[in-house]
């Protein structure tokens, strides 16, 4: 053995005779049991933790799906898109369809005489005058 | 077998099966090599109680899952690596105490073992990392070669390299 390793050995004797505090055992089982939680608990925690992102979640699809004011349709826009015929669902009946919607009437025209004829036109494009000869075969 | 009697892997196998007798045979068994450890690495030595303490208090936690690939002295060390690099980390920007508390050793051998812990420290500060491991754990812990690869998780031949380089620079510090 060299110069060197007994004086390493010598030094590491006296090193060695540094000893942990004798408490450090016990504080170590102190603190152990102190970590140690039930068994339940780490099952209640991710729950509890599953429930708030659960909420979160929904809330969160929630208020990004609410729609706006502005696309509300109104009521017009809603007779609008309805169907002409729309089938109505009555219990016990099953769909029933509804009858046509009845049509608007067409403004009233004046009844066609020969006072209210179109002026009518000829080839050249010039309104001609109605003829008197006309007239007098119809009186 | 009783829990002193027994290997550290029984150990450990005994505490996954819920005694907790065969854990405070580990904290024994292992305590003082580890604070010692601690007491070197870390910057502010009086914390090497808290950082041994910390150690365990992981070791409880992470034990019960701990798979055999390695022996459960290696899983120490590293974990007590990690923890003292935290505290360093914490200790840079924190003042440094001006008063050693005294360590566990009685008050015959306290002056000399503080002492001793001192020169080590001189000694090995100047070392790169990987000599200063090899030295920490092959002289001055009395770890085997083998011990001290897998704590280190290299060959035994880069251990054995390892020391002689080391010893060719602590013998220059020695002799100054």
């Amino acid at each position: 053995m060299t110069d060197v390793d007994q004086d390493l050995d010598a030094i590491g004797r006296q090193y060695r005779q540094l000893k942990a505090p004798p408490t450090l055992a016990a504080q170590v089982r102190d603190g152990a049991a102190k970590t140690a939680r039930p068994p339940a608990f780490g099952l209640a925690v991710g729950l509890a933790a599953g429930v708030v992102a659960s909420v979160t979640a929904v809330l969160t699809v929630a208020l990004w799906m609410q729609p706006d004011k502005a696309s509300i349709p109104t009521m017009t826009e809603i007779a609008r898109a309805m169907p002409e015929r729309p089938n109505v669902s009555v219990p016990g009946l099953g769909n029933i369809r509804l009858p046509d919607r009845p049509a608007l009437p067409k403004p009233e025209q004046p009844p066609l005489d020969d006072n209210n004829l179109p002026p009518a036109t000829d080839e050249a494009g010039t309104t001609a005058l109605p003829s008197t000869d006309a007239k007098e075969k119809n009186a | 077998m009783a829990n002193e009697d027994a290997s550290d892997d029984e150990l450990v196998r005994r505490f996954q099966r819920g005694d907790a007798l065969a854990f405070d045979a580990l904290v024994r068994r292992h305590q003082d090599r580890l604070y010692r450890l601690a007491s070197v690495w870390l910057i502010d030595r009086s914390r090497a109680e808290d950082a041994t303490q910390e150690v365990f208090l992981r070791a409880y936690r992470g034990l019960p899952r701990f798979r055999f690939r390695a022996q459960p002295f290696t899983w120490l060390y590293r974990t007590a690596r990690l923890v003292c690099n935290e505290m360093n980390r914490q200790r840079r920007f924190e003042p440094m105490p001006t008063e050693l508390p005294a360590a566990g050793t009685t008050a015959d051998n306290a002056a000399d073992a503080q002492l001793a812990l001192a020169h080590v420290r001189s000694l090995v500060a100047d070392l790169p990392p990987r000599q200063r491991e090899v030295v920490l754990l092959r002289i001055f812990e009395e770890c085997s070669v083998r011990e001290t690869a897998m704590a280190m998780g290299c060959r035994e031949g880069t251990v054995k390299a390892l020391l002689n380089k080391a010893r060719t620079q602590l013998a220059g510090r020695l002799n100054e």
